[in-house]
């Protein structure tokens, strides 16, 4: 989002920025290009007085700034998933679709998240870690195509650069890999400049226990009390 | 994959918050006119019972505005989707629970998505007689955790899973209703602005903001 000379620096947009790429200098307020994720919360939630801030749109923005926008615009199309969000269906249609089978674990790594923006450079880092360790990346997910090998977690050189609000570094694998995939996030914390959200999907067992549980647990992984549940109501139900 | 999942919070804090998906499956739902019509009946038809059931927000991604926006339900209805969802956020155990219920009994064969502390999620699946299938489970925060808001603050952020609602809007909002010129509900429905998909809980927002502004 770029501010016209328009501006008379009322201030109202300051706060609404999600990731604080708007400051007030010299009277005027100013947003910040290279940290601004082109995600459209401050022109779709406040009203300018003076029409100052203007936003683009992914087809007016040029390649590679344009991947800021569908990214970080959940309403914004993504031209590869053909879908506003950032992820994929995942765990939320699995009781149909059966893409994480019992012995398997899915993983998400939300990199960005929550609201502190990531570059490619940063995901990239992390990419190249847990491919190490076996990581077959989704390709229905919108960083596949950004990969320049997959087979590596590499990303095209000319997108390391742009920020985004989140993405999420999508893979499984078969069970017994957590702890590698642990140890391989671990190794890299320090190395980001940023955070990210993890989460693992897996099949609830017919008693009701989750198979994963105990590798976190032995990985010395903190799982969170709240969690999100497909309760098996899509049918054909995969059983 | 995960906006509805790394709500922060204390168990306390979480204990009436449960964002609901229902999900269309784009390799079957979506493949022709026929099926994308289906498809939209039902989805119209999964809003309506989380209408009947009395939850605290609504929306779909595809829809430009949420009820808490003060979109009219109808007009929410009225802009859904085939290849979207239907996001909802239920304040409390009894209305998720009858909704389901009623989901059930209806069979739609939409994957539904409950997010929510997975004790009490399994016990209304115990209730209803559900089969928990799939769980997406939170490993919490990694890298580096002093770029961070205070924890306090990301209780609110996180109800946007899209990371809309910042922190510094938390903060101007705390500000404005320690000065009175907004009531704690008034500002949660500011802070649920920018949220698009209809699963941040203004109601919490305002219980958290009523604490935060002492
Ligand atoms: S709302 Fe408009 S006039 Fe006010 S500071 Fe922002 S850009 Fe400037
Ligand atoms: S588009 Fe997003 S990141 Fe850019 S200035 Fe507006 S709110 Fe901030």
């Amino acid at each position: 989002m770029r501010i016209t000379e328009d501006c008379i620096g009322c201030g109202v947009c300051v706060p609404y920025c999600t990731i604080g790429a708007i400051t007030l200098e010299g009277g005027v307020a100013v947003s910040d290009q290279d940290k601004c994720v082109e995600c459209a919360v401050c022109t779709r939630c406040v009203v300018c007085p003076v029409d100052a801030m203007i936003q683009l749109e992914v087809a007016e923005l040029p390649y590679p700034r344009n991947l800021r926008r569908y990214f970080s615009d959940p309403i914004a199309i993504s031209p590869v998933t053909l879908a506003g969000g950032r992820g994929t269906e995942e765990g939320k249609t699995n009781d149909r679709t059966g893409r994480f089978k019992f012995g398997e674990v899915g993983f998400g790594v939300e990199m960005g998240r929550p609201g502190i923006s990531t570059s490619f450079a940063d995901a990239q880092t992390v990419a190249q870690a847990v491919s190490k360790v076996g990581a077959v990346f989704e390709a229905k997910n919108p960083i596949f195509p950004l990969l320049s090998d997959p087979a590596t977690g590499t990303f095209k050189p000319e997108i390391l650069g742009e920020r985004v609000l989140s993405l999420i570094i999508e893979f499984t694998v078969s069970i017994e890999k957590t702890p590698d995939v642990i140890a391989a996030l671990r190794s890299v914390e320090d190395n980001i400049d940023t955070v990210f959200s993890l989460c693992a999907i897996t099949r609830v067992n017919p008693d009701k226990t989750i198979p994963v549980v105990p590798w976190l647990e032995r990985a010395g992984v903190a799982i969170r009390p709240n969690a999100k549940i497909n309760v098996g109501l899509g049918r054909p139900l995969i059983p | 994959m995960t906006h509805s999942l790394h709500r922060a919070g204390t168990c306390e804090s979480l204990k009436n918050d449960f964002p609901v998906l229902a999900m269309v499956a784009r390799q079957f739902d979506i493949v022709n006119p026929d099926a994308k019509k289906r498809t939209l009946e039902k989805l119209q038809a999964i809003f309506d019972v989380f209408d009947q059931h009395a939850p605290t927000n609504l929306g779909s991604l595809y829809v430009p505005g949420t009820r808490a926006h003060g979109m009219t339900d109808a007009a929410l209805r009225a802009g859904l989707k085939p290849n979207g969802f239907v996001g909802a956020v239920f304040s409390d155990r009894a209305s998720l629970r009858d909704a389901l219920r009623e989901l059930k009994e209806r069979d739609f064969g939409i994957s539904i998505i409950v997010s929510g502390l997975i004790d009490q999620v399994f016990g209304i699946c115990d209730q209803v007689g559900l089969q928990p299938h799939t769980i997406d489970l939170a490993l919490g925060v990694w890298g580096n955790q002093k770029l961070l808001p205070k924890a306090e603050l990301m209780e609110i952020t996180t109800m946007c899973g899209h990371a809309l609602t910042s922190a510094s809007l938390v903060e101007d909002v705390i500000d404005r209703v320690r000065r009175g010129s907004l009531t704690p509900e008034q500002g949660a429905l500011e802070l649920a602005k920018p949220c698009v998909c209809g699963i941040f809980n203004q109601r919490r927002a305002a219980e958290l903001l009523t604490d935060l502004a002492k």
